[in-house]
């Protein structure tokens, strides 16, 4: 395992050497990942060396250290996407990559994957749908909880309407009930009186709001990994087209309020008449 | 002591053969029922008009032109005109037809994702203003009468209110004007809109229509659904079952079915002024409503108003419609109450004659 020295990397004095040392821990993780690779096997990231110690805080070898060490987390994260999406890089693949024939052929599925593992704006592209899938996520447990505690409540109009009905078919003093439809509009009235004072009662109007907003916000997350994946393929996004109807609504109304003078004059010109 | 529950097996048995027999009738019947049978808003009409979605219709004349000026029926957003035309013998449009009522109606069309940003005064001083000024254009009259239903009475009120000039008489329907009024010592069932929209903050509304576009019509119609919930329960079943065995009743049944199934979306600028300016605020009636940077003063409604109000209308609490009274600028102002509830005043065989009736008697005596 090497030994690393953070600040020799950035000693001016030291010259070419500190981007050597960076370069040989570079070359080696890639070695290890395209070796995993060839075997068909997924990148042992957790092997893959020992990274840069980071650097004293705020110092420029600690801020290089930092971007480095988020550079390699990008790259893990990328290089498993590339992974599983690609449907694995086997041998034949791998031989494909080192062959300069094949490296003409452009659009297949092999390019696509070592686009995705060489351009850059793409890392941050795949972090930041990670981070809106973690909190779609988040949002889709809230709305279960809100949506369960909102029949909770539902639940709730029901049990009492069970306790009143039993009440009421027990009860010597009310009517007495021959047939069994009687039996059911007694059960029907009794639930309609429950269910609508629950739907009256603050308990309920409150958990219906928050299972109306939180369905709402989980909505408007699943957009966002909408709309990323948009951006990613070149197609429109929701939030586009939304403005784009809106200037469309924008304008029609300004054509109305040129167009409106002339009605108008139309209108008086009849009425003269 | 005698329990409460006697049934009799026999007569349980008899009930169950009952039952069985409806079944197998009703089944047959719903077997011969074809889509043609239970269309709805069938009376004969023509497209005179046409701006984005909105479409201006008129009635093709049933008989000759006893009132004037033309009367244009406004419907809201939230459902479809078409319940003022269920069926032939349900239908306030073929009423006013028959006495001689020059008849032209309003359809919005069916809002998508694309009229999220149509705001009240798009339909208000937008499209309804240009179906307007289109009648005025065509039949080179200075006014006509306005009747709108429902939310749709709203409009005809803004309008009324910015347009007294072009406006000879208002009816308004079922129609809300004090959007808090009437919540009070309500029967349960009574005012329920009014609570979800309030249980909601502004800022829940906003997230809801930035998430969905609109106001969805499947949103509403479950809203609807909670005043009445055994009955939205047991209609498919129960409901379905006690006019199966009647060809009349079954197919007013689908029918109305038919039409509450239609619910549009609600677009969403305009939902977020209905329910955060209107039911929470409750602008119109304070007189702090704007549409287009300027206040809706009522007082401006100097022309004739009819005010028709269902007593037992669960939607929109009679003292909500009756609260207009106080807020209008002329003394020819009459109230026209009538039994059943919001939609039963137009669909019900109890109201039928008697909504187009007075109405045809109102306008006929402000011709």
């Amino acid at each position: 395992m090497k030994t690393f020295d953070p600040f020799k990397g950035f000693d001016p004095s030291k010259g070419l050497d500190a981007g050597n040392e960076w370069m040989r821990y570079w070359s080696e993780n890639q070695k290890s990942l395209f070796q995993a690779f060839m075997e068909g096997k997924p990148p042992p990231f957790a092997v893959m060396g020992e990274p840069p110690p980071a650097g004293e805080p705020g110092s420029q070898a600690g801020l290089a250290s930092e971007l480095m060490q988020r550079a390699l987390e990008q790259w893990t994260t990328l290089a498993k996407g590339a992974w599983t999406k690609t449907g694995g890089f086997d041998a034949d693949a791998m031989t494909k990559l080192f062959d300069p024939a094949e490296w003409k052929r452009a659009g297949s599925q092999f390019d696509m994957g070592l686009e995705k593992l060489t351009e850059g704006p793409t890392y941050a592209t795949l972090w930041d749908m990670d981070k809106k899938m973690l909190q779609a996520q988040k949002l889709w447990v809230e709305r279960a909880r809100d949506v369960e505690a909102y029949y909770g409540i539902v639940q709730g109009a029901w049990n009492k309407t069970l306790q009143r009905f039993l009440k009421a078919v027990n009860d010597p003093k009310g009517d007495p009930i021959t047939d069994g439809r009687g039996l059911l509009d007694l059960w029907l009235s009794i639930a309609n009186g429950a269910l609508l004072e629950m739907h009256r009662s603050e308990e309920f109007l409150e958990a219906q709001r928050r299972m109306t907003r939180s369905s709402a916000e989980y909505q408007l997350a699943e957009r966002k990994i909408a709309e990323a994946f948009c951006e990613m393929h070149h197609i429109p996004t929701r939030t586009e087209m939304d403005e784009v109807e809106r200037t469309v609504t924008e304008l029609r109304r300004e054509i109305r309020a040129l167009k409106k003078p002339k009605v108008v004059k139309k209108t008086v010109a009849r009425k003269r008449k | 002591m005698k329990p409460r529950l006697q049934v009799d097996p026999q007569k349980a048995m008899k009930e169950f053969a009952d039952f069985n027999a409806r079944l197998q009738k009703g089944g047959a019947l719903l077997d011969r029922t074809k889509g043609r049978d239970v269309e709805i808003a069938t009376t004969p009409k023509k497209e005179v008009f046409r701006v984005d979605k909105t479409v201006l219709y008129r009635y093709t004349p049933t008989a000759k032109t006893t009132v004037g000026p033309p009367v244009l029926v406004v419907y809201g957003l939230i459902g479809r005109y078409t319940m003022a035309d269920l069926q032939e013998d349900r239908s306030l449009v073929r009423n006013l037809l028959a006495q001689g009522v020059d008849l032209y109606v309003v359809d919005w069309g069916n809002p998508t994702r694309s009229d999220r940003w149509l705001t009240l005064e798009d339909y208000i001083d937008g499209y309804l203003g240009d179906c307007v000024d289109h009648i005025l254009e065509a039949t080179g009259l200075p006014s006509l009468t306005l009747l709108g239903i429902c939310e749709g009475g709203v409009f005809t009120i803004c309008y009324a209110a910015r347009n007294p000039e072009k406006v000879k008489n208002l009816v308004i329907t079922i129609t809300p004007v004090d959007f808090h009024a009437g919540a009070k010592d309500a029967p349960l069932h009574h005012g329920l809109i009014g609570l979800w929209a309030r249980s909601m903050s502004r800022e829940d509304v906003d997230r809801l229509i930035e998430a969905n576009g609109n106001l969805p019509g499947e949103l509403m119609s479950f809203v609807f659904s909670m005043m009445t919930p055994v009955n939205a329960l047991t209609k498919y079943n129960l409901g379905l079952f006690d006019v199966m065995d009647d060809e009349k009743k079954l197919l007013n049944f689908l029918r109305m079915e038919k039409w509450l199934s239609d619910r549009p979306a609600h677009p969403g600028e305009a939902a977020k002024q209905w329910l955060k300016d209107l039911y929470q605020d409750n602008q119109l009636v304070k007189g702090t409503f704007k549409l287009g940077g300027e206040k809706v003063n009522l007082k401006k409604i100097t022309m004739p108003v009819l005010n028709v109000f269902a007593e037992e209308d669960h939607i929109i609490p009679p003292k909500s419609s009756q609260a207009l009274k106080a807020q209008v600028g002329t003394r020819d102002y009459t109230e026209l109450p009538l039994p059943g509830g919001h939609v039963g005043v137009f669909v019900s065989g109890k109201s039928q004659g008697i909504l187009g009736k007075n109405i045809y008697g109102w306008l006929k005596k402000h011709s």
